[in-house]
């Protein structure tokens, strides 16, 4: 089923703009704040790109609350973000490295920027040994480990596993990719790979503890395809590649544009796994009000994340896995789910649980993912007027 | 009035995720230095290499000898490594060095290597049963290191 | 020791999750006080360690009498591990099913039990320890090449730590839901980890058959 339906009534609901543009000034004016406060710089080519993307933020900001429709605007920016991201950092590489591939005198000088992807690995060594089992520094450089654990901290205590919506951009290119077929191909998998996350993340967890080495950015992380990945000089990294390279075609690109879901994101990453545990101490979740849903489905159907089931549905919830993208929202006919403040009753007040959650997603999606498509405006610029992404 | 308390304690929670995203960027460098101060974490000698221990002083070079390797998750592992690492103290190192090291002082040296900087090549001559192998050379700018695998004696 | 533990989590827990249900009836199921259920629990556990031990120590044995150190050695034990992963990863993601070993047979065994004055909780632990799941193979395989028969057992016993964590607070209410849950996560868990010995089993092959 469309949503047709919701969309004439969400037209016919639609507040005055005047009314949107007050809810929305103060996330501009912080925006600003946090965008310039610093103070901008005075080069054209970096300038340009960053008002470029403040007046998308506001548009995109002010369209998400004024029209109450999340995922769409979400979307875009993430999704942008995301392939900013990969064409900056590889950019940043060849220019600074001259290659993707991280050599041995990258990881024995502390120089591989810490991924977030590697958090639940390091946990149980770190208890044991005060020790941090990957290739980078503590405090120098960029994306240093505390620095990245410091962020990491703050988003999941503010979002839960809506970091996995509104800031990971490796889960923003699934979204893209998921979006670019009008239907699925693919429609039916089975239950039982829902799981599959969480048995990726006992393996790789203890694992890593075993070896002392972050064992699925070694054996299994599709993303090294698009960030860095160790140079080839052994038989045992060719055959990681090898892997790490399939896991990327399959799970980030085609399943996705044959599923329209975010096939990695829900079926495998260890990292949304480990998130979904702070979602039950997040102060946000997705309900929904059973007297309004009729069971039709279509949010099960349309769940990016497979965080919907039959079973959650009957309970009036979303599973555990769930990212809080606002897509199930968005979809419904009913307008039976929405944003929900925990401790409140289920259907109260919607629109203010909403706006309670956007502010902080939005905005820390807005702050980290700004500089990358800042980036990588600045380098297609730079290809323009010089003929080259790098200088 | 159950009901109430849990609702402000909701909205409460709720609203903190703001000035949480916030203070999370604002205050990103001073959390991460604080975090790092008060746990004390560092980098696994897996990766780092480990701590210098003894510095050797060369002509126109400086050979760091660094902790053996041996971290395990409980205990020690069986078999480890010991990073060399040669520094210059001048412009460049010399194209050829030779290099007694005696990784646990006391009973002379355990190898010595012979390393080739223009060829980036390293030659192991191994004087004890505790040592393995060596790995290739690391070329660290106008530095060099290497990681010779050692077995552990404990 | 900590490899043991570590494999005993990672894949000896698929296993208990198959017979948990299936046995945990025939002693918990009576509504006895938690210092009872506790009791029969430990009996359970006792039960299932000395089948892990009986194990272990019969297959450090044939190891160490069959063979010698050697490239053949090397080979050999490499190809069961390629086997015992390959069954790993089949097992885990699906495409077979295992049953537990003592479903249809524990009321034959409680009447033994009985006639014998041993009590059944221990006999059931003993029929789980000697279950010849996957994990369990996988676990008898690497004790089989474990330097002395200390080694071994000390092995198996954190094999056994490691698979017996999840049981611990079965005696407690609410177990039998995080069953439902547990059972496709841990069946998978083993599965990943298959993938991971299939990879050791190939680099001792190899190593094996250069240095013969």
């Amino acid at each position: 089923m469309s949503d047709t339906s919701t969309a004439g009534s969400r037209s016919a609901n639609r507040p005055p703009v005047w009314k949107s543009l007050l809810k929305v000034l103060p996330f501009i004016l912080l925006t600003a704040f946090m965008l310039l406060g610093g103070g901008a710089s005075s080069d054209p080519r970096q300038l340009v790109p960053l008002i470029l993307t403040f007046v998308l933020i506001s548009v995109l900001f002010f369209r998400m609350v004024h029209t109450g429709r999340t995922d769409r605007y979400r979307a875009i920016f993430f999704i942008t973000m995301a392939f900013c991201f990969v064409l900056t950092f590889i950019a940043n590489l060849i220019e600074v490295r001259g290659s993707m591939a991280l050599t041995h005198e990258d990881m024995a000088t502390g120089q591989t920027p810490f991924c977030h992807m590697v958090i639940p690995m390091t946990i149980i060594p770190a208890a044991f040994t005060r020790t941090i089992i990957f290739p980078g520094s503590i405090l120098d450089g960029f994306a240093n480990i505390a620095t990245m654990f410091a962020l990491w901290i703050g988003v999941t205590l503010a979002l839960g596993r809506g970091f996995c919506s509104w800031g990971c951009f490796f889960g923003g290119l699934e979204d893209g990719f998921s979006r670019l077929r009008r239907k699925p191909l693919l429609r039916k998998i089975g239950h039982h790979w829902t799981y599959l996350p969480y048995a990726v993340l006992g393996a790789m967890v203890l694992l890593s503890a075993w070896t002392l080495s972050p064992s699925y950015c070694e054996w299994l992380c599709p993303f090294k395809a698009v960030t860095e990945f160790e140079a080839v000089t052994s038989t045992r990294v060719l055959i990681q590649t090898i892997m790490f390279g399939s896991l990327f075609v399959g799970l980030v690109v085609a399943l996705p544009i044959l599923t329209r879901r975010r096939t990695q994101c829900g079926l495998f990453c260890p990292m949304g796994a480990f998130q979904s545990f702070s979602n039950k101490i997040n102060a946000f979740d997705i309900r929904i009000d059973r007297e309004k849903c009729t069971d039709c489905g279509q949010c099960i159907r349309v769940c990016p994340t497979f965080s919907l089931d039959a079973r959650s549905v009957a309970d009036g919830k979303t599973r555990l896995s769930c990212t809080k993208c606002g897509k199930c929202v968005d979809a419904c006919p009913r307008g039976a789910i929405s944003f929900h403040v925990k401790g409140t009753p289920v259907g109260h007040k919607p629109a203010r649980a909403r706006m309670l959650f956007l502010y902080p997603a939005f905005l820390f999606l807005v702050v980290f993912g700004t500089g990358m498509i800042q980036g990588a405006l600045y380098r297609i610029v730079l290809l323009v007027t010089t003929g080259s992404l790098i200088q | 009035m159950w009901q109430r308390i849990k609702t402000i304690l909701g909205y409460t929670w709720a609203a903190l995720a703001l000035p949480l995203v916030l203070a999370t960027f604002i205050g990103m460098n001073d959390w991460a230095r604080g975090l790092a101060a008060v746990t004390g974490i560092k980098v696994s000698p897996w990766f780092s290499g480990g701590e210098v221990i003894h510095t050797l002083a060369e002509p126109h070079y400086q050979v760091l000898i660094r902790e053996p390797v041996f971290q395990a998750l409980v205990g020690e592992r069986d078999e480890g490594f010991v990073q060399i690492d040669w520094v210059p103290t001048g412009e460049a190192l010399p194209a050829q060095i030779r290099s007694d090291i005696d990784v646990w002082p006391g009973d002379g040296p355990e190898f010595t290597l012979h390393l080739d900087t223009v060829t980036n090549e390293v030659h192991l001559e191994k004087h004890s049963p505790l040592v393995l192998g060596a790995q290739r050379v690391l070329n660290l700018g106008q530095s060099r290191a290497v990681r010779v695998e050692l077995r552990n004696p404990r | 020791m900590i490899e043991g533990f570590l494999l005993g989590l990672s894949t000896g827990t698929s296993c208990l999750a198959f017979c948990a249900p299936i046995l945990l009836p025939y002693f918990v199921a009576e509504a006895h006080s938690h210092r009872r259920n506790l009791g029969e629990l430990g009996l359970f556990l006792l039960g299932r360690l000395a089948g892990y031990l009986i194990f272990a120590a019969a297959a450090w044995t044939v190891g160490w009498l069959l063979l010698q150190p050697s490239a053949g050695r090397e080979i050999l034990f490499g190809a069961a591990r390629l086997v015992l992963a390959l069954l790993l990863i089949a097992y885990g993601f699906g495409l077979f099913h295992l049953k537990c070993a003592a479903e249809g047979t524990a009321p034959r065994w409680r009447r033994l039990g009985q006639r014998l004055g041993m009590p059944l909780p221990l006999w059931l632990g003993l029929l789980t320890g000697l279950s010849l799941c996957p994990p369990f193979l996988l676990a008898l395989t690497e004790t089989a090449q474990a330097p002395s028969l200390g080694h071994s057992l000390l092995f198996f016993l954190a094999f056994f730590l490691g698979t017996s964590l999840f049981l611990l607070p079965l005696p407690l209410a609410g177990v039998v839901r995080r069953i439902d849950v547990l059972r496709p996560v841990a069946r998978l868990t083993a599965g990943v980890i298959g993938v991971y010995y299939l990879y050791l089993g190939l680099v001792m092959i190899t190593e094996g058959g250069i240095h013969s």
